[in-house]
């Protein structure tokens, strides 16, 4: 998503972006990981296989960076639930409980345009990095 | 209150094509695309609800016809509108701003005041404040806001419509101090409160600016206008002690419905149709507040709304009434008397002065208590079962509106 223009006098927290990407790519990998065992049924299972495997990985990859990063800053995520069409996020930060509350249509609109930048990666052959 | 002498603090934060913001949110292929959301793309009906930036670039505004924005962009993507999840993300919206303020009015579906004087100091300054709300609804919802700042809500509205929406930063704070260099210099019809009509009569008075409006004696608007005048001199001077409340609206004068046709009604009974599904409407809403009024008035107006060809009248009811087939009756005399045999295109139903329905005045023609009690069955039946689930038989001509805006909140699609 193009972010909005901000104006000098603000000061955006990035804790609140690297939260929401936390979110997505923890998302994207279970995700990746529960469409794999559908798949699974399939007879051509095999030649998907290592696709999945490989975007599962780079997301949770994606996932535990993100996370490490959050602690450096101080920023623990408490608790996750879904509550009807939004997902909601408890995340402490620096002795503060703060919420995010998610639609989840966005997120799953989110998480196809990671898997597409993970393509676009993948096909100029950085889809491991 | 703050340090600057208990002034408030109040956002009107408004929501950039609230509509259409939602669809490419929830799309990223249309993102890079000019897109409406508009009634119905396969019929080609209806108006544009939203467009989004990159289609008001090619002249589509918001409320022209549909085919009129795809004459000015041939490849504009047209959504149909999905009323429900609009409204819930709009309560989604209420709720991140609830955790910056407990003080939080929904004015309409894509903009609310805050009053913010009593938590920002826990987020910085109002404009690190206002960043992160932006940041919040941008990050979770994916909408982008812009934030009016001032010290009552008409200024915070006025900030909003006039400077924040229209700056890259999408953040102003109008300060009353500054009105001279500021809002007094925007020509008249900028200020809240003054649409295309009152702009008419003011450029008949010479006043072109705000700024002229200001320097005005209030009692020579209060002699033209009464009250309106003296509201108008205050909103130009920055007044408004309103509070930031979601009680605003718990005082209802009057329970209304309006319909705009798909298409010109020409005849007393097509008319009538509509005139009676309206009337239900009224009455069964009346009835789920526990209220009745005395006072009904009906509005006809023919397909070019800016024409004055319509009529608008009202009537005194001898006795209060949330009954249907009652207020049917009474809106009837009143179409009969004043209705000229022009098409109509827009009606409109309301019920005024309103009392609590806990008594009921006995009638030896007709019994009001057997009355009441089916309209109250057929509410429970429309509860539970769906507005369409029982309808009258005048409904199913070829004018019923009913069985179609069963389907539609507001008059668009669910």
């Amino acid at each position: 998503m193009t972010r909005p223009e901000q104006s000098g006098k603000e000061q955006p927290e990035p804790e609140m972006d690297l939260v929401r990407r936390y979110i997505l790519f923890g998302l994207l990998f279970r995700v990746v990981m529960a469409d794999m065992t559908s798949v699974h049924r399939v007879s051509l299972k095999l030649s998907y296989d290592g696709f999945f495997q490989e975007l599962s990985r780079w997301s949770e990859r994606q996932h535990h960076a993100i996370r490490r990063l959050l602690r450096q800053r101080g920023c623990y995520v408490v608790s996750t639930q879904k509550q009807g069409h939004t997902y909601v996020v408890q995340y402490r930060q620096r002795g503060y409980l703060r919420e995010a509350i998610y639609s989840i249509e966005i997120l799953r609109a989110e998480c196809q345009e990671l898997i597409g930048l993970w393509m676009t990666g993948y096909q100029q052959g950085e889809g491991t990095t | 209150m703050t340090k600057s002498g208990n002034k408030r603090i109040v956002f009107l934060i408004d929501m950039q094509s609230f509509y259409a913001s939602i669809e490419k949110a929830a799309n990223p292929q249309l993102r890079d695309q000019p897109i409406v959301v508009a009634g119905d793309p396969e019929r080609r009906s209806g108006v544009v609800l939203a467009a989004c930036p990159i289609a008001k670039t090619y002249g589509v505004v918001t409320a022209e016809a549909l085919w009129q924005a795809q004459q000015k962009c041939r490849h504009l993507v047209v959504v149909r509108p999905r009323m429900e999840t609009y409204i819930r993300i709009s309560m989604q919206i209420t709720q991140i701003f609830e955790s910056f303020t407990d003080k939080v009015e929904p004015y309409s579906i894509d903009e609310q005041f805050l009053d913010v004087t009593g938590s920002v100091h826990l987020f910085g300054d109002v404009y690190q404040m206002a960043a992160q709300i932006r940041q919040r609804v941008w990050l979770e919802t994916g909408i982008n806001c812009r934030v009016g700042i001032g010290e009552n809500k008409v200024l915070a509205k006025m900030a909003c419509d006039n400077f924040a929406k229209k700056q890259e930063a999408g953040v102003f704070w109008l300060k009353k101090e500054e009105l001279a260099e500021t809002l007094w210099k925007l020509p008249i019809e900028k200020l809240f409160g003054v649409g295309s009509r009152m702009k008419r009569h003011f450029h008949r008075m010479g006043v072109y600016e705000i700024g002229q409006l200001a320097g005005m004696s209030p009692a020579v608007l209060t002699r033209r206008w009464g009250v309106n005048g003296e509201v108008l001199w205050r909103t130009a001077h920055g007044m408004d002690d309103s509070p930031v409340s979601l009680n605003t609206y718990d005082t209802q004068k009057g329970i209304g419905h309006h319909m705009t046709l798909p298409r010109d009604y020409h005849t007393a009974a097509q008319i009538k149709v509509v005139l009676l599904e309206l009337c239900e409407e009224v009455c069964r809403r009346a009835r789920s507040k526990e209220l009745m009024g005395s006072v009904v008035s009906v509005g006809c107006r023919g397909a070019d709304l800016d024409a004055a060809n319509g009529f608008g009248r009202q009537l005194k009811l001898e006795e209060q009434t949330n009954d249907a087939t009652t207020l049917f009756e009474a809106v009837c005399c009143l179409f009969d008397r004043h209705w000229q045999g022009t098409p109509v295109r827009s009606v409109g139903v309301n019920l005024e002065q309103l009392v609590p329905d806990n008594v009921l005045q006995l009638n030896l023609f007709t019994d009001n208590q057997r009355r009441r009690s089916l309209a109250h069955a057929m509410d429970d039946i429309r509860s539970k079962y769906g507005q369409d689930a029982i309808l009258r038989a005048a409904s199913l001509l070829g004018a019923g509106q009913a069985k179609e805006r069963a389907r539609k909140i507001g008059g668009h699609y669910k």
